[in-house]
């Protein structure tokens, strides 16, 4: 994490225009969270939407029948429902875009962010992200999941380990895109116009004045 | 010095003090011994420092009687030989191997074990085995697994070790050694066509030497030494007929005679008694830095009372179905194949192989919740999981981790439980001099007439492998390890259609003190002949319990010290 000075916080200091949250208003002691935390909180949205996917695909298990069924007398052979594997794709994306453009807008950010201190907003810092700049980053960050997903249904083998590893490189674009921006915005929140901050834990001179790190504080 | 044989004048006369043609296992042991000394070596070696398909097809032959591999499948011709797709596997023949056994015809050698012990003990360093320890006691202390328990007076474990693939070529390993020796060359793609003696027929006096580019020269010495294989031996002591018309060393008709193989065959499945019964003791596997393959014979006490030849048993899990299933399927196929390729050792197909591997790996995918974030199973694949059996759980990882993954969990847990196990009986054939290799009435590109094999078992080698099934299924029974189901269905050849060699070529100028019944004396030189000498698994009289290799190591260990004094 890169601190922002007093300073820069303010918006003051504009030589660089790194670590420089641009019109913040005040959000001193902020940060533009960087790629780490942000790949944490990610994965722990990861692991809430896997759990949501799981409940649906028994929901879709319940309702329509079995979508994977084992026979272990001839072979054993394994089949799956290519149908019903469908619908669980469309049905975990849908909640994956439930998930994350309704907690953007409603909380200013996902659970997983929100539990490290994190918040997105409009690039002007002011404003909470709008429902349009919700699906316009989802569809950078969740999309492709679904889209992945759906065409693993009807591909296999080589074909399938292609697109996994095609998804894999289109994260890691938008991870070094977010790491490498001054200021921490990814090619998904430039589409957005969104930027995500973190608070800063409360320095021990933070009544005191702002001091540059390092400086002598008697 | 390596020479390159097209570039030799036409017509030379080239003299040396000792020809060896052949750089294989026993050539190249040969040459060695003579590095440094002041004795001039000429080394003849067909192909060059790599495999070319024109050589190796100067290996092509007939082949009647009994199914065989095409003649240029078991060899290889070019630096190193034979031992450049060698399997590593050593063990020195027993005592009783050497003996003779009344009840099997034209057994015993003229030399003993105790005659060898020395040169096996350097045989062992020249092959880069890691230990010298050949007692099954010291290697059962040291495993982590456990042996059958059979009664050791009538079914004995024998321990082979394998030399590590990246040290079994000899051409890698030595020919740096041989390239630097100023007192030895080694004439590469020159093709020895014939040897010639004085008109007495009893001394050669040099050998002809042809190049599949049409080079032509002659190398003179005071000793020639033949180490061109097993087939090979014969067919160029036949084909040298210049003073002798039916072939050098051939006045008693024995040359190319009495070739043996090991032969092997899935002789009987065994049910095991206990379902989590192990045999991963008996499979390949390291104790220490060694890696040791057990296997299982009579004991020579049974084969004595018996009045049986050896027959070792070979003992392989067969796996439930779907596991045993993935072990073999194409997928771990190709996983092999590009393991092979990674050390060098030729390449296959391979996108192929690389696609098969990949998709192979992918198979769990299509069992996970499809956008999900991450991989989660579906509800099906918990819930049977869960709810499976120990042994209904191992049928599944094929199912849904793919066959790679079955094959390495069979391999990485040593104990995986097994539904039989599957017996592969080698036995030592009788020696038969009906079973030969002939010269063929076809000429390879060189004018040399090709090998013809015809190999042939006997009534007595089938009865010797179906009573020693007999009793190692009694001993199977009586240890309450499983009941044995004998398999040795015949197809027209009278052998059961799986059975095989093991490329061990062996007894075609076999070792005798007696001119009528061997081609070789106890110095391995031709009978009736002053300076020349044969090397090889094609001396052996009989073929023994042990794999060639170590042995044509210790024998041209001794040749060496033999020709060391005629020389000087």
């Amino acid at each position: 994490m890169t601190p922002l000075s007093a300073d820069r916080a303010r918006g003051q200091d504009t030589r660089d225009g790194s670590d420089v949250a641009r019109g913040t208003n005040g959000r001193a002691g902020s940060y533009y969270a960087d790629g780490p935390n942000r790949l944490i909180g990610y994965l722990l949205d990861a692991i809430i939407l896997a759990i949501l996917a799981f409940a649906g695909a028994v929901i879709v298990s319940l309702v329509f029948g079995p979508v994977v069924t084992f026979d272990l007398a001839a072979d054993p052979t394994v089949s799956v429902d290519a149908g019903l594997a469908l619908a669980d794709v469309v049905l975990a994306t849908a909640i994956s875009a439930a998930y994350f453009i309704f907690t953007w807008r409603r909380f200013g950010g996902s659970p997983g962010h929100r539990l490290l201190g994190m918040r997105i907003w409009g690039e002007d810092h002011e404003r909470p992200v709008t429902i349009g700049q919700g699906v316009v980053r989802w569809s950078f960050i969740g999309l492709p999941l679904g889209v992945q997903a759906a065409m693993s249904v009807v591909v296999a083998g080589l074909a399938d380990a292609v697109l996994s590893l095609t998804l894999l490189a289109w994260y890691l674009v938008l991870f070094v895109t977010t790491v490498r921006s001054p200021t921490k915005q990814g090619i998904h929140d430039r589409a957005a116009h969104t930027v995500v901050t973190k608070v800063a834990r409360e320095a021990p001179w933070a009544d005191a004045g702002w001091r540059e790190p390092g400086a002598d504080v008697h | 010095m390596f020479t390159d044989s097209r570039e030799v004048p036409r017509g030379s006369a080239i003299e040396a003090d000792l020809c060896i043609v052949g750089a294989g296992a026993a050539g190249i042991t040969l040459a060695r011994e003579f590095v440094g000394r002041s004795i001039r070596v000429a080394v003849l070696e067909s192909g060059g420092i790599d495999f070319g398909p024109e050589t190796q097809s100067l290996y092509e032959g007939d082949v009647v009687g009994l199914p065989y591999f095409p003649l240029d499948i078991p060899r290889l011709r070019y630096f190193g030989g034979t031992t450049n797709h060698w399997a590593g596997v050593c063990r020195p023949f027993d005592d009783v191997d050497f003996v003779r056994r009344e009840w099997i015809p034209y057994s015993g050698w003229p030399v003993r074990k105790p005659d060898l012990d020395p040169y096996y003990l350097r045989a062992q360093q020249v092959v880069r085995l890691t230990s010298d320890r050949w007692d099954t006691e010291s290697w059962v202390q040291k495993d982590p697994f456990e042996q059958l328990p059979l009664d050791e007076g009538r079914v004995v474990t024998r321990v082979d070790q394998v030399v590590p693939s990246d040290l079994r070529s000899f051409g890698s390993l030595y020919g740096d050694e041989l390239n630097s020796a100023s007192n030895v060359t080694v004439y590469l793609e020159g093709n020895v066509t014939e040897i010639l003696t004085d008109e007495s027929g009893a001394n050669a006096t040099e050998v002809l030497v042809a190049t599949l580019s049409g080079n032509r020269f002659a190398i003179s010495a005071k000793a020639f030494v033949v180490a061109v294989g097993g087939i090979d031996n014969a067919r160029l002591l036949l084909a040298s007929r210049g003073q002798q018309p039916r072939g050098l060393g051939n006045q008693n008709d024995v040359v190319g005679r009495f070739f043996l193989e090991h032969p092997r065959f899935v002789a009987g499945v065994v049910s095991p008694a206990d379902p989590d019964l192990s045999v991963a003791f008996y499979q390949a596997h390291k104790v220490g830095n060694t890696v040791i393959q057990p296997q299982l014979a009579l004991s020579r006490e049974v084969q004595h009372a018996e009045e049986l030849a050896d027959v070792q048993f070979r003992i392989d899990p067969v796996y439930d179905e779907a596991l045993e299933r993935a072990v073999r399927s194409g997928d771990v196929e190709s996983l092999s194949s590009l393991r092979r390729a990674l050390a060098g050792d030729g390449m296959g197909d391979l996108g192929q192989d690389i696609s098969n591997v990949v998709s192979d790996l992918m198979t769990w995918h299509r069992l996970t919740i499809p956008g999900a974030p991450i991989p989660v199973p579906y509800p099906e694949v918990i819930e049977e999981v869960l709810w499976s059996t120990p042994r209904e759980r191992r049928s599944l990882i094929p199912s849904i981790l793919g066959d790679v993954a079955a094959f390495l969990y069979t391999r990485v847990e040593r104990n995986v439980p097994v539904d039989s196990l599957m017996v592969t009986a080698r036995f030592e054939p009788i020696p038969n001099p009906d079973s030969r290799v002939m010269l063929a009435d076809l000429k390879d590109e060189l004018g040399m007439p090709r090998a013809q094999l015809d190999w042939r078992l006997s009534d007595l080698d089938r009865d010797n492998v179906r009573r020693a099934m007999e009793i190692f299924g009694t001993e199977i029974g009586r240890a309450g390890v499983g009941r044995l189901r004998i398999l040795m269905e015949q197809d027209e050849s009278g052998w059961p259609g799986d059975l095989v060699g093991g490329y061990h070529l062996i007894g075609t100028t076999r070792m005798s003190d007696d001119p009528k019944q061997g081609v070789v004396d106890r110095d391995c030189r031709v009978h009736g002949m002053s300076n020349l000498y044969v090397a090889g698994s094609s001396v052996f009289p009989t073929a023994g319990s042990g794999n060639p290799t170590l042995l044509i190591v210790a024998l041209a260990l001794r040749l060496s010290d033999h020709l060391k004094q005629a020389i000087a």
